[in-house]
């Protein structure tokens, strides 16, 4: 014959299985929550370097009286091959490389008011 | 290695020179610097009835979604506006107009009545949105992109140039040039005066190992309205010529849109072009009109003869 285990006995083996499913729970959702999050940086990461790229510090906006103001344009980056150290910032005139130097002879080309 | 040349054409109512380092590469320099001042032209010119820039005046008032070399071209000469405080500023179509220079310059009348100035109404007008390469200019207000598009022109072309050739390049327009690329042994040789055509002072020869150089002075464009001189270099407060302090001012820099931008702001600045020029550490030589020279940031002094 069988007894049934006192009441007292018998509470906590069942207060363990809560916990035990409280903590399996808890490790389920730690996980999604873990994975959630790190999608949510790895997405915001890339589109923070594709808007980088594709709009690199130009803004347009317009007055609430509709006529339309200029929003610090900036300068287009140097030309393919030009010094990329002195591309300007902003439409900055930056100075050469290398100043002119005197030389002898006339010039290939001439430069003055056109 | 091969021995260098130079070969000019007409572009932008002026002449284009290219120069390659191998004379082998000449061609497709030349064809491909064509390309890019061609492109220029049918975008930016203020007197060609086809060009984009007058498709745009068309439709001032609203926004209007352009192509983006005429994006670029319109940026370039806002991002030199913003630079110079204004003392460059696209928006003085109307007052160059005004002015007497209505079209191209070899059929401008030299003479004519009495003309009356109007300030620019100011580039902070013009809007640009990146994002749809879209251009808003107001109504009543015209582009003139002469002070910044040419120099732009000689920046592409000269990329372009090198590219296409795979040897050093230099591209001028009407003076204003840019270098890239190997420079020929004893550098890249530019003489420079009052006029690009001619006339320069042997002893005022400089070497340029790449980057740009221009110059801009008020003895070459000129005509009369009402009896008084009229130059092209317009200050945007007046609308008017700008005051002849210098008479020919010449900048070295890293680009030719850089340089271009700073001659023609120092042309505008007058006396206040010494301390502007030497706070950007641009190597420029500024001609009183009395010839006098002002040399700054290491521009070479003249040879001795």
């Amino acid at each position: 014959m069988s007894r049934k285990p006192p009441r007292e006995s018998r509470r906590p083996r069942r207060a363990r299985e809560r916990a035990h499913q409280r903590a399996t729970g808890f490790r389920s959702a730690s996980i999604v929550t873990r994975i959630a999050v790190a999608a949510s940086v790895a997405l915001s990461i890339a589109f923070s370097a594709i808007a980088a790229v594709a709009f690199p510090g130009r803004a347009s906006r317009q007055s609430a009286d509709g006529k339309a103001a200029n929003a610090s344009p900036s300068s287009t980056g140097p030309v393919v091959a030009l010094p990329p150290a002195n591309g300007g910032s902003g439409g900055v005139p930056a100075p050469p490389l290398q100043a002119p130097v005197s030389a002898p002879g006339s010039g290939q080309v001439g430069s003055g008011g056109s | 290695m091969s021995a260098s040349g130079v070969t000019s054409f007409p572009a932008l109512g002026t002449t284009a020179t290219v120069a390659a380092t191998d004379v082998r590469s000449l061609d497709r320099a030349e064809r491909a610097a064509r390309l890019e001042v061609d492109a220029i032209d049918l975008a930016c010119s203020r007197f060609r009835d086809d060009s984009e820039l007058a498709r745009l005046e068309r439709s001032t008032g609203r926004w209007t979604v352009v192509t983006p070399l005429l994006f670029e071209a319109i940026e370039v000469a806002l991002g030199a506006a913003r630079a110079t405080d204004g003392a460059v500023d696209p928006t003085v179509g109307t007052a160059m107009r005004l002015n007497g220079y209505d079209r191209d310059f070899r059929s401008v009348a030299r003479s004519g009545p009495p003309v009356r100035s109007r300030p620019a109404p100011g580039w902070r007008v013009v809007g640009i949105d990146a994002s749809r390469c879209a251009v808003h200019v107001p109504e009543g207000v015209r582009l003139d992109l002469g002070a910044t598009a040419k120099a732009l022109a000689v920046d592409r072309a000269c990329a372009a140039a090198v590219r296409a050739a795979g040897c050093g390049v230099l591209v001028s327009i009407g003076g204003d040039l840019t270098a890239l690329g190997e420079p020929p042994p004893g550098l890249w040789r530019v003489s420079i005066g009052d006029d690009h055509a001619g006339g320069a002072d042997p002893a005022e020869t400089v070497g340029l190992s790449g980057g740009g150089l221009a110059s801009s002075g008020t003895t070459v464009r000129r005509w009369v309205r009402g009896g008084v001189p009229q130059h092209h270099v317009v200050d945007p407060r007046t609308g008017a010529p700008a005051p002849e302090v210098w008479r020919t001012v010449s900048v070295a820099a890293a680009r030719c849109v850089d340089a271009n931008t700073a001659t023609t702001a120092a042309i505008v600045l007058g006396e206040r072009a010494i301390g502007w020029i030497a706070s950007m550490g641009l190597p420029a030589r500024l001609v009183r009109r009395d010839g006098r020279v002002v040399r700054l940031c290491g521009w070479p002094e003249a040879r001795a003869a």
